[in-house]
């Protein structure tokens, strides 16, 4: 056995979204950190798409970049194609997404933390960790070294027991290319944590000089982009486009055909796989009616020669997965750099965390993204960033920064992976936050800017920049409560097929009407906007947020009607040794549900499935029996 | 939870029934009783005769009274049980009248969850109470309405299958679709929404059936001077209760009969004959007729010879009555009208069925009871106002999806607390609020 090599605050193990995250926050708040990890030269690694954002996915990077996270400000400097997805539809679901260049994007992640003097980097394999006393206090590497620490978090991806499959092949791996983890499951489980097997896929990467592009559709960006985090001032970047392409029915009839070989249907992967993201089998499989799907080609990074082709994720044999793409027009004669395979790995049911994500058992011990059966770097990142503030929070002994459903998408992601039980990979959508309209992208720093201060994620140049943003908001939604004359408005109106007024009228009335947008409104209306405001890179985005506020806001005090309702038993908190064992009058599902969770509030117990409304009137007589 | 007043309520359903029980619980039980029938000294615990006077001193009904000192009461306070005859309008004058002595109307659940609160019983208690009355009711009810209860909550979870298909539909927009709307899709939407809206106002008429049980409903007989209306009344009563006679006007004030049909207290009124009458007591009473027309829920519209006009001008339903047919041979040819003869007594059977059919009293034995409670109504009504705005939302050019879903999920959850499948929003609340009022 090798001695005890150094001390830190905090041991981070793993350096992908999760792991960056939880090390940069704890740095920034002045802890020393040792990262382990297998590979010092994939930091912040891109292994899927190359793409940061989308769906539900954007507003959880701008919640990480208003609670001192690093993800919005490297996209916006790596990102070479920025757009607002969902924008026909409603502004609370409006979600900024980038195209980025996977290299550009680890670069600045890797150099943030290796450059980072609180930082250092360890590259080995932790096996198991160390208890003392009831908490933890190390890691042991494979090479015996102990690491001794006040807190640990752990967040290895795929990489534990990971098990690549590309047709009949297996390979044990993290990703392609790299080697897993072995041993961390094995070491937990013999502490008595509950561990599952998750899968996921990755499509095959082709080479873009034997695509045939005339036959593609290319896909621009916004033409104004708005960037991820409110620290980018300066904002002009490329924007790049991406294409598509469409299968057609040959392309169906080879998967259909060779469906058996792939290990997803021939019962070779345990681990269940994420529905929303399905493989190309998959699709073919369960929408048999349908004969083409779409196909998007993204670029790697700026000039690279290896498109990442999304919609095409697959665990064929090699051979059959370029069977099939030849079929496709534009690309008869693809080659690729790598096929697309599938991944399997070990998770740990989340069940087994408090809303802090430290373990309910281990004190000190922290578990962030795909560990907890999450996919996506978006989730992933947010969790380490949640993690890493709190194990500051833990080591200073000051209670921990919880979000809750109502207050950012990361509550409900927490709240989600506590309460739900994990039948696949927890991909966030927003339709799982039930107060939706409330989690606009654009009211990121009205929801999480206080907590961001109180919790000293932000320096006081970031706080003041974020509050110069406001500022530009309150002016325009001020700017909103003046009239507008009938001689300035009605020809507008007439064209928006609205009446037209009779007399001044405020224009935030005006505004109310379904067909009228804030862009309709005359811009002198927002003369009082001041010319740095009107350069802002965020000024578009400001606009969009006042109307929101405008028009939605029945629908704002609705929810938060629904909030107050709610809030009596959502934080009635309940005691972690609390003996479900003794109430008989709970049913045996809820007994046992209950017992495993360990809910910390009667508002987590009310969603985990199993547990019914009765089971939760016994409960709350027993607590507040107490 | 106001302990410390004093709440009241009727125990037993409201209806008509040999008697009634209405249940006072709180400090001021006994001071009201004692205001209500003059008594001043009650054993604990025995059965007192009395009559109850309201606050002008108008006798209510003579009456039963029970006494229960606290603690060992129902509620842990001091309760008093009253049993009245089991008349609605008895039992509202009864409720009243305690309101008026200084206390209130008890909420659903209310007297259980005081038990509770006294440590009378444990929440399973609570809830077995709840269980007992619901099994009681079941009792009650024939087989046969077992079975169309199931089919009403299939009905509803049809309801919910639908809306969760629009829901789904506007989720995928929302989450995975990253392909722009076209504008067709409203208009599907709004189709779907439509479908749903028709089906709840099926529902809210199963519960104006279960009103229809415990309230009644009235029909009026309208029409010119000396068409026979009396002649009908006294027919549709088997008893001469209205003066007939050749003369036209002959009927001045309304003459009220009140049948029992399928269950459901039905009130025919006999009006008089509307014509410009010269007589002013002739004028009051083709005011009073006009007037019952108003109130009615259903008008019988009474001609009897061949060509004559309809009078009445009402949006209610009504029923055209074609009487004295006894008199001609051929039959009108509107397959509307009803043909009958008060004074023969043919085509009576015909009419009363129509009348039943009108007020939905055919309906009764099979789901009148389900949507009976003021609790499910009042989701019902929310479901139907949020299926409204989501039609109003689905109808604008630029559509805002999510809050077309967030309309479709109070919709939703309003339907899931009928079926009792979501969480409550208030635990004990919810609990106790299955309770009917008075227990």
């Amino acid at each position: 056995m090798k001695q005890v090599i150094n001390r830190f605050d905090i041991i981070v193990v793993g350096g992908g979204h999760a792991g960056v995250e939880a090390s940069l926050i704890a740095a920034k708040r002045g802890k020393t950190v040792g990262l382990v990890t297998l590979n010092t030269n994939a930091l912040g690694r891109m292994s899927c798409n190359p793409a940061i954002g989308g769906l539900a996915k954007g507003q959880i990077v701008r919640e990480i970049d208003v609670l001192g996270g690093v993800m919005g400000l490297a996209t916006d400097k790596s990102g070479i194609q920025f757009k607002i997805l969902n924008k026909s539809k409603g502004k609370s679901v409006w979600s900024p997404r980038a195209q980025v260049d996977k290299r550009h994007y680890e670069r600045i992640v890797s150099s943030l933390v290796s450059n980072h003097c609180n930082i250092q980097l360890i590259e080995g394999e932790a096996v198991d960790i160390i208890e003392r006393a009831g908490a933890v206090s190390g890691v042991v590497l494979r090479d015996g070294t102990k690491i001794a620490c006040r807190s640990v978090i752990l967040t290895c991806g795929t990489f534990l027991n990971g098990l690549i499959h590309v047709g009949q092949k297996k390979m044990r791996a993290g990703r392609m290319g790299e080697s897993g983890a072995e041993g961390i499951t094995e070491a937990l489980e013999s502490r008595g944590f509950l561990s599952g097997r998750l899968k996921t896929g990755t499509p095959p990467r082709l080479d873009r000089r034997s695509v045939n592009w005339a036959q593609a559709t290319p896909v621009l960006g916004d033409k104004t982009p708005t960037p991820f985090s409110y620290q980018t001032k300066q904002f002009s970047p490329p924007n790049i486009p991406c294409y598509n392409v469409k299968t057609g029915v040959p392309c169906k009839e080879i998967i259909a055909e060779n469906l058996s070989q792939s290990p997803m249907f021939s019962g070779d992967v345990d681990g269940v796989g994420p529905r929303y993201c399905p493989s190309i089998e998959d699709k073919i499989h369960r929408f048999s009616n349908r004969d083409t799907h779409t196909l998007f080609l993204e670029p790697e990074w700026i000039d690279s020669d290896q498109i990442y082709l999304n919609g095409f994720s697959t665990s064929l044999p090699e051979h059959i997965q370029l069977q099939a793409l030849r079929t496709i027009r534009g690309f008869e004669s693809v080659r690729f750099f790598r096929p697309g395979y599938a991944i399997e790995y070990d998770f740990f049911s989340p069940a087994q965390l408090k809303s802090s994500l430290e373990t309910k058992d281990i004190p000190g011990l922290f578990f962030a993204g795909q560990i907890n059966g999450t996919s996506g770097y978006e989730e992933a990142a947010a969790q380490g960033l949640i993690s890493g503030i709190n194990a500051v929070q833990f080591i200073n002994k000051q209670g921990p920064l919880t979000l809750s459903r109502d207050e950012a998408y990361i509550g409900v992601l927490i709240d989600d992976l506590i309460t739900k039980d994990t039948l696949e990979p927890y991909r966030m959508f927003t339709s799982r936050a039930e107060y939706r309209i409330l989690l606009r992208f654009s009211n990121t720093p009205s929801r999480l800017l206080k907590k961001a201060e109180k919790f000293c994620l932000l320096d006081k140049k970031s706080v003041k920049q974020i509050k110069s943003i406001e500022t530009m908001l309150h002016g325009i939604v001020a700017s909103l409560n003046l009239s507008l004359s009938p001689v300035k408005i009605n020809d507008i109106l007439n064209a928006l097929c609205e009446s037209p007024i009779k007399q001044n009228t405020p224009a935030k009335h005006i505004l109310k009407r379904p067909n009228v947008r804030i862009e309709n409104l005359p811009r002198s209306l927002f003369s009082n906007l001041t010319l740095s405001f009107n350069q802002s890179p965020f000024l578009f985005e400001c606009f969009t947020e006042a109307e929101a506020l405008i028009k939605y806001e029945g629908y704002i005090k609705r929810q938060y009607n629904q909030i107050k309702k709610i809030n009596k038993h959502e934080k009635l908190p309940i005691p972690m040794d609390f003996k479900y064992k003794d109430i008989i009058s709970l049913s045996n599902e809820a007994r046992e549900k209950l017992n495993l969770v360990r809910p910390q509030t009667l508002g987590q117990a009310m969603r985990i499935s199993g547990v019914t409304p009765a089971d939760i009137s016994v409960l709350s007589v027993f607590l507040s029996g107490k | 939870m106001n302990a410390g007043d004093t709440i009241v309520a009727p125990a037993t359903p409201f209806g008509y029934s040999g008697i009634a029980v209405i249940r006072i619980s709180g400090p001021k039980a006994f001071p009201i009783l004692t205001k209500l029938s003059g008594e001043k000294h009650f054993a604990n615990r025995l059965a007192t005769l009395l009559w109850l006077k309201d606050r002008r001193g108008y006798l209510i009904d003579q009456c039963l009274a029970t006494i229960f000192n606290g603690p060992n009461s129902y509620t842990g306070e001091d309760v008093v049980e009253i049993s009245s005859h089991g008349n609605p309008s008895i039992i509202e004058n009864i409720v009243d009248a305690a309101c008026d002595c200084g206390s209130r109307l008890a909420e659903a659940g209310e007297f259980t969850r005081r038990a509770f609160f006294n440590g009378k019983m444990d929440l399973l208690q609570a809830e077995a109470v709840a269980s007992l009355i619901h099994s009681k009711s079941v009792e009650n009810t024939r087989c046969q309405q077992k079975i169309l209860q199931g089919s009403l909550s299939n009905l509803l979870n049809n309801l919910r299958g639908k809306m969760i298909n629009i829901l789904s539909g506007l989720e995928y927009q929302l989450d995975l679709s990253e392909e722009d709307l076209t504008g067709e899709e409203n208009k599907t939407i709004s189709k779907k929404i439509n479908t749903i809206l028709s089906i709840i106002k099926t529902f809210k008429e199963t519960f104006y059936l279960g009103r229809l049980i415990n309230r009644g409903a009235t029909v009026v007989i309208a029409g010119e001077p000396n068409v026979g209306k009396s002649t009908l009344l006294n027919c549709l009563a088997g008893s001469n209760r209205a003066i007939v006679s050749d003369v036209p006007g002959t009927t001045r004030d309304t003459i009220e009969v009140e049948l029992l049909m399928g269950g459901a207290p039905v009130l025919f009124v006999d009006t008089a004959g509307i014509r410009n009458a010269e007589n002013s007591v002739e004028k009051a009473g083709v005011s009073r007729a006009l007037k019952s027309v108003e109130n009615a829920d259903l008008i019988i519209s009474l001609i009897d010879k061949p060509g004559s006009k309809h009078l009445i001008q009402t949006k209610k339903p009504l029923l055209k009555v074609f009487n004295k047919c006894d008199l001609y041979a051929e039959k009108q040819n509107d397959s509307n009208i009803i043909h009958i003869s008060s004074k023969e007594n043919t085509g009576i059977g015909v009419l009363k069925k129509a009348v039943s059919r009108a007020l939905g009293i055919n309906k009764i034995s099979t789901e009148a009871m389900y949507l009976s409670t003021s609790r499910q109504y009042h989701a019902i009504n929310r479901c139907a106002t949020a299926l409204n705005d989501a039609q109003g939302l689905a109808s604008c050019k630029n559509i805002d999806i999510e809050l077309l879903a967030f309309e479709l999920r109070i919709a939703l959850d309003a339907v899931d607390s009928i079926l009792g499948k979501t969480s409550p929003d208030d635990i004990l609340n919810h609990v106790f609020g299955t309770l009917c009022v008075g227990k």
